[in-house]
């Protein structure tokens, strides 16, 4: 895909998510009363309601959830390209909106096993996508 | 589940007011809303001095209430609301005009909602794609290619294949049986007749979605009116009385994929229950549905979470025909926001008082007592059981 695509801008809540990925590392929040990993980053545990929430590096390893092949987009974006849900390993549920890369958009199956690679999209700013194992 | 209902048949909608619906209509949208509401109101059989509360919904793209209520020379005010928010609105601000009127504050709330959805701002397009960073929510899609709506209704329909085996054929029907509904609506967009094949043809937008897929982006408005019941017996028109209504439900969204258990369980599975309960009927009862159809999918799982069809026998459902307009449920008989336009669901909303009326012409469906009407946008929804008997 093109560099050119909008940068994430990172918030108090979401900055280690994309701390980790700068160093290829995929960090989620994680309530420290009941252990659920949550993603996206919230301000509250929505299994126990706890905001004692702090942070864990997890395997990258997943699953195809869900997903379409994107035909149509502005020209920062090369298409077709596949964009889905990956439920990783970790925890029922748990799921991260990424791209399927690395497999022709048609190959793309139902609980096709992924594991996460991280994609330069600036200087110091990594997108964490997933390629079939 | 308490099924008390104060509200029930204490409101009904007693006009309906529209533009030329178009993807260019040369005008602001403050003369759209102007335009659709003093078309309601004279429907209704009042003029503008009647009116004392407005609703309307919209995301930064329309008219303000407090513009168009000051242009029409409204005189009264008591309940003027501006609902920030799309699709899962449209039969919200119709509830909270309903609940302005049971409660007394008013006697008639005119409710409208108007748009340059092809024009002027287009969902199908994402603003944020051209900026050079995002933050929010969107740091977390968009990077990715996740964009419009498109991108995250078609997710919703790519697990029900994967859990149901819904095919992109069944979606094929949706779209060809509003579209036939179409052919007889001179107020549609598209009205030419379609076929499965042409849906077959037509190109990817986001797979599983092809064009045909998805609704008319739109330039446009409509209105109606909410009357106190009492008042609304002496209007011209026959009430469609607003038997009950809710907005909620929890589900799938792009916003909060792991705080829901799966992909397939959408916003009527949790409203339905007391929302039908509300109105003293039952799903059976319900004799055309006017349901929020953005997507051609939107249907299939609307009709299986409302309860019109068991659990992921939606796809099958609509290939056999019950949603045609002879069908055991009717949908999109005015060829709905796929076929006929989209002004963010309400348009659909008119269809159901117009077959309630049964002043639907040659679409009119027999026998037309009770319709459901819906919205939906992200993980919730709102609807609306109107009927002809209070």
């Amino acid at each position: 895909m093109s560099a050119k695509r909008p940068l994430p801008l990172p918030d108090d809540q979401t900055r280690e998510f994309w701390d980790g990925c700068a160093n290829q590392e995929l960090r989620l929040q994680c309530c420290e009363d009941c252990e659920t990993y949550i993603h996206q980053p919230a301000a509250m545990c929505h299994a126990c309601n706890s905001t004692r929430l702090n942070w864990k590096r997890v395997s990258g390893n997943g699953e195809v959830y869900s997903w379409v092949v994107v035909y149509q987009a502005p020209a920062s974006y090369d298409v077709p390209y596949v964009v889905g849900w990956i439920e990783l390993v970790e925890q029922p549920g748990l799921r991260i909106l990424s791209n399927v890369v690395g497999c022709p958009p048609d190959q793309v199956q139902a609980g096709m096993q992924v594991q996460v690679e991280f994609e330069a999209l600036a200087d110091g700013v990594n997108l964490p996508v997933f390629r079939p194992v | 589940m308490d099924s008390e209902n104060l509200a029930r048949n204490r409101s009904a909608i007693t006009g309906v007011g529209y533009t030329p619906l178009s993807r260019a209509s040369g005008l602001p949208v403050d003369a759209l809303a102007l335009n659709a509401s003093i078309d309601a109101i004279r429907d209704a059989g009042l003029t503008p001095q009647d009116i004392d509360g407005v609703v309307s919904y919209a995301v930064g793209d329309s008219a303000l209430v407090r513009s168009t209520a000051q242009a029409l020379g409204l005189e009264a005010s008591n309940w003027y609301v501006d609902l920030f928010g799309g699709g899962s609105f449209s039969c919200l601000a119709v509830a909270n005009a309903a609940m302005a009127v049971s409660v007394g504050l008013c006697r008639h709330v005119l409710v409208y909602r108007a748009l340059n959805g092809r024009s002027g701002r287009r969902f199908g397009r994402s603003a944020s794609a051209e900026l050079e960073g995002v933050g929010g929510a969107e740091q977390f899609t968009v990077p990715f290619g996740q964009l419009a709506p498109v991108h995250n209704y078609g997710m919703l329909a790519r697990r029900h294949m994967i859990e149901y085996g819904t095919t992109t054929e069944q979606l094929g029907h949706v779209a060809v049986t509003l579209r036939s509904n179409a052919v007889e609506n001179d107020r549609a967009i598209m009205r030419h007749p379609i076929t499965l094949e042409d849906h077959r043809e037509s190109r990817w937008i986001a797979d599983p979605f092809r064009l045909l897929d998805c609704c008319q982006e739109t330039d446009g408005a409509c209105a109606l009116v909410v009357s106190r019941s009492d008042i609304a017996r002496d209007l011209p028109h026959p009430p469609a009385y607003l038997s009950s209504f809710a907005i909620g439900g929890r589900g799938a969204s792009a916003l909060a994929p792991d705080k829901v258990d799966d992909f397939t369980t959408f916003f009527p599975a949790h409203i339905a229950p007391g929302l039908f309960a509300r109105a003293g009927i039952e799903v059976g009862d319900i004799d055309l549905a006017a349901l929020y159809d953005a997507f051609t999918f939107l249907v299939i799982g609307q009709l299986e979470d409302f309860g019109f069809c068991p659990k992921g026998e939606g796809g099958p459902f609509v290939a056999d025909g019950n949603i045609a307009r002879d069908g055991t449920i009717p949908v999109g008989t005015n060829g709905g926001l796929l076929s006929e336009g989209y002004v963010h669901g309400l348009n659909n909303v008119l269809e159901a008082v117009s077959q309630l009326r049964g002043k639907a012409g040659t679409r009119q469906v027999d026998g037309v007592e009770v319709a459901l009407a819906s919205g939906w946008g992200a993980n919730v929804g709102s609807a609306l059981i109107l009927s002809r008997g209070a």
